[in-house]
């Protein structure tokens, strides 16, 4: 082991020499900078504006000239490079005209006249401002250039030649219908046809705010028209051509006649709308962040601003715009919400009455959840531009429908806030019965129906990671599925920069109950502007800075052994050390600093056939954790043997191995256990051949008021692993509050932290019991304050109703209560906890969480995955709606799994954006992750048979996949 | 199957000893392939009575690849005890110890390399033939088989590397025998057998013609033409035991028809191509099926009532003879080509479908290759032409080398054979 040890290390620090710049080994994207050159960026020119879209495609845009033809680039996941779409030559028109006395097959003369066609392409070496996308069919960009900030370009779909058609619109109007200063963002209806653009645009004359400020729409038209050409013997046939019309709309609402035809301009959004204003006129509006909402057909608007000088003046930060039916880009502006804000509290969200109150909403995202409801995410609130960049909202949107789920004579709501109580109606299809969507139909309309600012249980709902993101401020917000990134461009002292995380959890209903506090995800610790998750491949892309300040560079993670300068040394040594023979890394355990017992520092434990690595991979405690990388968690390993810390010296990466680990045999479950009591800390470790505990002889482990700290603080030399009770196949070990909770295949123990030398109160058993449930076989456990959850081979059991897990015996009649999930009477194989904390242990405990229950059948070969929605205990304990499942459904009469799978798997991960599922090697496939019906995740795993673990790490949030081949990462 | 006749071949009988079905659809290719024997006959005699006896030795296996293997691993090089579990209810005995043990087969956790010996087989036959008139015979062909399987090895070849391995050894490999029997009492998968019963008796008509040849060379052009019966009164398979084949069709009538072309050069040598075809009649019968595609053939625990479709056996035979060398003694050489066709299974329940019944191995089409030897000598040479009986002897061997799906062994018999 030592020699494998040495070895391992002798690798992970030669990688990292290699790659001593931050910058170096990462999965750097590459454009215009040569990938051999030592400058080691994406672009020479710094980003501008970034667009994904929808199918990961990644548009950029450069801040200034020099990039040429790489002034607007295009680039995939897949490609590993962007490439230049503004090119030197643009086609004047889109249709070259036809010279019908050319002779034919003169190429000269074609090629002559098709480059006096050409002009000089004014995206070419440009500074771009804004980039917006519509892809009806193809995805075609709507650019604005930095020096024409009242011009609007749009690439036509098809080019010809290598060359693009490019429109463009000379002088955008404003709301007056004159000339604006400039456009201010950019939205789209994206895929959905008839496509329009929206601008939101500036007046002329003053600022913006004032009287011109509005939405200036455009509408893209395909039409066809019938040309003559000539054919192949010089005749002239007639061939339909479809060419793209692309004009400015009149935006404004009204009855439009031959006397008082439409002219172009943009609807009205100004200091004075009544849409925004409530009372006087506002004292200022600002930038103005748009975005589209396709299911819901509805342009969101948000603005920064203050109300006016009256006491009972105010705003609504949040405009809903509608596209009047056939009237050819006609835009209702309605406010968000009704003038529903109390004076002087200053705790409402998107708007605030009050002399010169301010309310600034910067950036407006919708997400549908995997429970078909609408929710608006917010980045920004009640407050001014400079101190609402750290909070995000999501409030929840009116989608009421009449009986025969039409929206007829609701439209005005559509769209708009809805009550915080409102209950989700489901409507289902007509034919098949099927869920189509679900729906809020009850819109706020009072002060008591909306969210407010403040952190308390009522509002945990809105506040998207549980309250302000404690990073520093963030730049923008990636929405995906049920899962929101908070990305950060530029963090406070002594923090780290990156993107964080937070998951949406939810009632049985499935409205949003709360969310997951902040955490850092896919191992980027440098300042990120835009970002974009692919959930098949698992890969995400990120525009990064440089280290100074210059967004140049476009990264993206991949699967593998991780990079050297971030978890990749870690990984290699793990991989050394844990070789295939020996069955590689039978069990992996992560936990965060906030874990009782860590002071200050992450760890990761990697469990092996008979020993165990104890890895330190951050550092800080709360905002000021810090994910150790590269060489700093491989710095000083040390090994120690028969099972004890008589080597111990302090380190960040401790091996044991032997002596009573021998004896476990492979060890696939670890935790770490403390006494509140006697400040004691402990390492468990279970197996196949039972429980270990790593402590002192006279049976005190460290200090958990000082360690267990950086490098490892708190263990010491007379630390050895002993025999814990006399169990075989030990599958679980959970600490929770002052227990120990031991699952093995057979039965469930608790053990009491303080004195483990006590016997244990057994909970449950296989053994035949006249008042117990016939169990079998158990496979995992989920113990939060009084709620035990219990997989079995005979379903899933709770801790019956008024019973506490203090108090929880097998012994006792009705202790258990058996979870009946919807047309599903078998084995519940895994329970994947998710919870605001992020802690198992947490899942009943403040708003609650959600539990995944694996269940199938290998033996029918098939699995589903049931959701359960956990209500908090703190207060009650476990009631009968403590545990419901969560109405998951296909159709109307009954309730379902979330999510059927063909093919049995035997584990289960989910964020709320990837759904990750294993299937170890059998007859037909080696061992594999999936993450769809038909994709596999790109590993590795050619000579992969078992798959162990799926585990987030707490540091640097890397997705970690462990198994018989070692550890992989997506970093 | 055994079936035995004799054949009337330019003055000589042909005996055919068929080879034996059975369950597990080595079938006839378990080497009772067919055997000729040619005597010479006294065309004016109208009766012939004989006794075969033949014992194998060195019995082996050839797999789906053609590669020589033990006789229990022609269809399987390992059996999986995991995925004899798979394809129950979870609530069923089978699918709740699947559940429990939550490993998968790997290829080599809860397989195992099943060996045995097959010995003692013994075969033989009594056989009676009537002449008619015009070239016509019928004759009935009544076999009997013994045959003995032991030393029956089930080596365990799960690894005890990952907790799944330690679980699988633990519920279920390391007692596989106690823990199989408790699904089925009656399952006796560790142990060997040993079995003795009529195979399949066989009616036979025939008519031969020689067709003198006024050429230098070629004398004699003789057509062989037979159509027969097969009662399935041979023992049949028992599923309950390891391998433990059939000594017929197991159950099936079959239909047997034929024909041989001879050719006589210089009265002294002939060479002749035989064809036999059996068709077996459809059949219903209980069998342990596959009930998840995954499953290995001696690892069925799903028993059911089958509908057996039976796949045409094909026999063809080219030989070269001697006849005589000397007076009264005559060596022949033939090579065998035996082919059963694919059994499909049409399962009489819903309970399990026949898609994956049929994914079984054994039901696939099997082939083997077999030289013979035989040598005969006519008693008759020395008896007058008046004495009313005349016996002959025949001794032969009989060498598989070569098939697939089928396990084959060596041989070495005699036939004696008395014309009255």
């Amino acid at each position: 082991m030592k020699i494998f040890l040495k070895k391992a290390i002798l690798t992970g620090c030669f990688l990292g020499s290699l790659n001593a710049p931050m910058l170096h080994a990462i999965r750097l994207m590459h454009a215009n900078v040569d990938a051999s050159s030592a400058e080691h960026a994406t672009f020479a020119q710094p980003i501008a504006c970034t667009l994904f879209s929808s199918s990961g495609n990644l548009y950029t845009g450069t801040a200034q000239q020099g990039a040429q033809h790489y002034a607007l680039s295009r680039g995939r996941l897949e490609t590993r490079a962007l490439h230049p779409i503004a090119g030197q030559y643009a086609l004047l028109t889109q249709f070259p005209s036809i010279d019908k006395n050319a002779k034919k097959g003169d190429k000269e003369a074609e090629e002559k006249r098709k480059q006096e066609q050409r002009t000089a392409n004014p995206l070419f070496d440009a500074a771009i401002a804004h980039i917006a996308l519509v892809n009806p069919q193809s995805e075609a960009p709507v650019v604005v250039l930095k020096d024409e900030p009242h011009n609007l370009y749009f690439f036509d779909k098809y080019p010809q030649d290598g060359a693009h058609f490019i429109h463009k619109i000379e002088s955008v109007r404003d709301a007056s219908g004159t000339g604006i200063a400039g456009i201010m963002g950019l939205a789209t209806t994206k895929n959905q046809t008839p496509v329009f653009i929206f601008a939101s645009v500036k007046p002329a004359q003053g600022v913006c705010g004032d009287a011109g400020t509005g939405i200036a729409v455009m509408r893209v038209r395909e039409n066809k028209v019938t040309e003559e050409i000539p054919d192949d013997k010089g005749a002239m046939k007639k061939v339909e051509r479809t060419y793209i019309s692309f004009a400015q709309a009149c935006g404004k609402v009204g009855t439009y006649t031959q006397e008082n035809p439409p002219i172009a301009c943009a609807a009205a959004l100004d200091r004075s709308s009544t849409c925004v204003k409530i009372g006087g006129d506002l004292a200022a509006l600002n930038a103005v962040a748009m975005t589209y909402d396709t299911m819901l057909s509805r342009l969101y608007i948000a603005v920064t601003g203050q109300a006016g000088t009256q006491h009972q003046d105010g705003m609504c930060a949040i405009v809903v715009g509608q596209l009047v039916k056939d009237a050819d880009g006609q835009m209702l502006l309605r406010p968000f919400a009704p003038d529903l804000f109390t004076q002087s509290h200053g705790n409402e969200i998107i708007g605030a009455k009050g002399a010169s109150s301010c309310v600034s909403i910067h950036q407006l995202e919708t997400l549908h959840t995997s429970t078909l409801l609408p929710y608006l995410i917010v980045l920004g609130g009640n407050g001014d531009a400079q101190s609402t960049k750290r909070t995000v909202y999501a409030l929840p949107l009116v989608d009421k429908r009449n009986d025969q789920k039409l929206r007829v004579g609701f439209d005005a709501e559509c769209g708009t806030l809805a009550a915080k109580d409102a209950v989700p109606r489901e409507l289902f299809s007509d034919k098949e019965h099927q869920l189509a969507t679900r729906v809020f139909e009850k819109q706020a309309t009072t002060a008591a129906d909306i969210y407010t600012t403040e952190l308390s249980c009522s509002n945990a709902p809105a506040h998207v990671g549980g309250g302000p993101l404690p990073y520093g401020d963030i730049t923008r917000v990636y929405v995906k599925h049920d899962g929101v990134y908070a990305l950060v461009t530029t963090a406070d002292p002594g923090k780290t920069a990156g993107v964080f995380f937070s998951q949406a959890l939810f009632d049985a209903v499935g409205v949003v109950k709360g969310w997951t506090t902040w955490r850092r995800v896919a191992g980027v610790y440098y300042g990120v502007s835009d970002m974009f998750m692919h959930d098949i491949s698992g890969d995400a892309m990120f525009v990064v800075n440089d280290g100074n300040n210059q967004m140049t560079n476009v990264v993206r993670t991949e699967w593998g052994t991780g990079y050297a300068a971030g978890i990749g040394p870690l990984v290699q040594v793990l991989n050394t050390l844990y070789s295939p023979e020996n069955g590689g890394i039978h069990g992996l355990y992560t936990s965060p600093a906030s874990k009782h017992g860590l002071h200050d520092i992450d760890v990761m434990i990697a469990l092996g056939a008979h020993g165990l690595t104890l890895a330190q991979t951050g550092i800080g405690s709360g905002a000021f954790m810090r994910p150790l990388r590269g060489a700093e968690v491989i710095n000083q390993p040390v090994v120690c043997s028969d099972g004890a810390l008589t080597s111990f010296q302090p380190t960040r990466l401790l091996t044991i191995t032997g002596g009573v680990l021998h004896e476990l045999g492979p060890l696939v479950t670890a935790e770490i256990a403390c006494s509140s009591d006697t400040n004691d800390g402990y390492l468990c470790v279970g197996g196949v051949g039972g429980v270990a505990v790593m402590r002192r002889p006279n049976g005190t482990g460290w200090n958990t008021q000082s360690g267990l700290g950086d490098y490892l603080v708190g263990l010491d030399t007379t630390m050895a692993f002993e025999r814990l009770g006399n169990y075989r196949f030990v599958r679980r070990l959970v600490n929770d509050g002052a227990y120990l909770y031991v699952l093995t295949a057979t039965e469930l123990d608790r053990y009491e932290v303080t004195d483990l030398t006590l016997p244990p109160v057994r909970l449950a058993s296989i053994q035949e019991n006249p008042w117990a449930p016939k169990f079998d076989r158990f496979f995992d456990v989920v113990v939060s304050d009084d709620l035990v959850l219990l997989a079995t081979t005979r379903g899933l059991y709770r801790t019956s109703d008024g019973v506490c897990a203090a108090d929880v015996s097998a012994m006792r009649e009705g202790a258990w209560t058996l979870v009946q999930l919807p047309n599903y009477d078998g084995a519940v194989l895994q329970l994947y906890a998710c919870s605001a904390t992020g802690s198992a242990c947490d899942v009943a405990r403040g708003p609650g969480g959600m539990v995944y229950a694996l269940a199938g059948h290998r033996g029918r070969d098939y699995s589903r995955v049931y959701r359960l929605a956990i209500g908090s205990v703190e207060t009650i304990g476990v009631a009968a709606d403590t545990v419901a499942v969560m109405h998951d459904k296909k159709h109307e009469s009954t309730l379902s799994s979330f999510v059927p799978f063909g093919k049995f798997c035997d584990h289960f991960a989910t964020d709320g954006v990837i759904r990750m599922r294993t299937r170890n090697k059998d007859m037909h496939a080696q061992a594999h992750v999936m993450t769809s019906a038909i994709s596999r995740l790109p590993l590795p795993l050619e000579e992969a048979a078992t798959i162990s673990a799926l585990e987030r790490s707490t540091a640097s949030g890397v997705w970690l996949v462990a198994g018989d081949f070692g550890l992989l990462v997506n970093e | 199957m055994i079936s035995i006749r004799n054949i009337v071949i330019n003055g000589a009988i042909t005996l055919v000893l068929s080879g034996m079905m059975h369950d597990m659809r080595a079938m006839s290719l378990v080497n009772f392939s067919q055997v000729y024997y040619r005597q010479a006959l006294d065309l004016t005699r109208r009766t012939n009575v004989a006794v075969v006896v033949e014992g194998g030795f060195d019995a082996k296996g050839f797999d789906a690849h053609s590669d020589c293997v033990n006789v229990l691993q022609l269809y399987n090089p390992s059996q999986s005890s995991l995925a004899m579990l798979k394809g129950f209810d979870e609530s069923s005995p089978q699918g709740a110890l699947f559940t429990l043990l939550d490993a998968e087969d790997d290829g080599v956790r809860g397989r195992f390399a099943v060996t045995g010996t097959l010995h003692s087989i013994i075969n033989g036959a009594l056989i009676t033939r009537v002449g008619i008139r015009h070239g016509f015979m019928f004759g009935v062909y009544v076999p009997f088989f013994h045959a003995q399987l032991s030393d029956v090895c089930w080596r365990d070849l799960t690894k005890q590397t990952t907790v799944q391995d330690q679980r699988v050894r633990e519920e279920l490999t390391n007692n596989f025998c106690a823990n199989s029997a408790e699904f089925d009492e009656n399952l006796a998968l560790c142990t060997g057998w040993d079995r003795t019963g009529l195979g399949d008796i066989t009616g036979l008509m025939e008519w031969q013609h020689d067709f003198p040849q006024a050429k230098p060379v070629l004398k004699i052009v003789q057509i062989n033409t037979r159509l027969g019966l097969t009662l399935p009164t041979g023992l049949k398979s028992d599923s309950n035991k390891l391998y433990a084949f059939p000594f017929g069709n197991d159950g099936a009538t079959g239909l047997l028809f034929g024909g041989c072309l001879g050719l006589n050069f210089m009265h002294r040598l002939w060479a002749g191509v035989d064809v036999e075809l059996t068709h077996l009649f459809d059949n219903t019968s209980v069998r342990r099926i596959k009930v998840d595609p995954d499953q290995t053939d001696f690892l069925l625990l799903a028993k059911a009532c089958v509908h057996n479709n039976w796949g045409m056996i094909q026999r063809f035979n080219l030989y070269l003879s001697a006849d005589p060398i000397i007076a009264g003694l005559s060596c022949s050489f033939y090579y065998q080509f035996l082919k059963q066709g694919r059994v499909d299974l049409v399962v009489s329940t819903n309970d399990y479908d026949s898609v994956v019944a049929n994914t079984a191995e054994y039901l696939k089409e099997s082939v083997s290759h077999t030289a013979i030897l035989r040598a005969r000598y006519d008693f008759g040479v020395h008896l007058d032409e008046e004495t009313r009986i005349k016996p002959s002897l025949s001794l032969f061997a009989r060498i598989p080398f070569k098939g697939r799906r089928s396990v084959v062994w060596s041989s070495c018999g005699a036939m004696f054979d008395i014309a009255f």
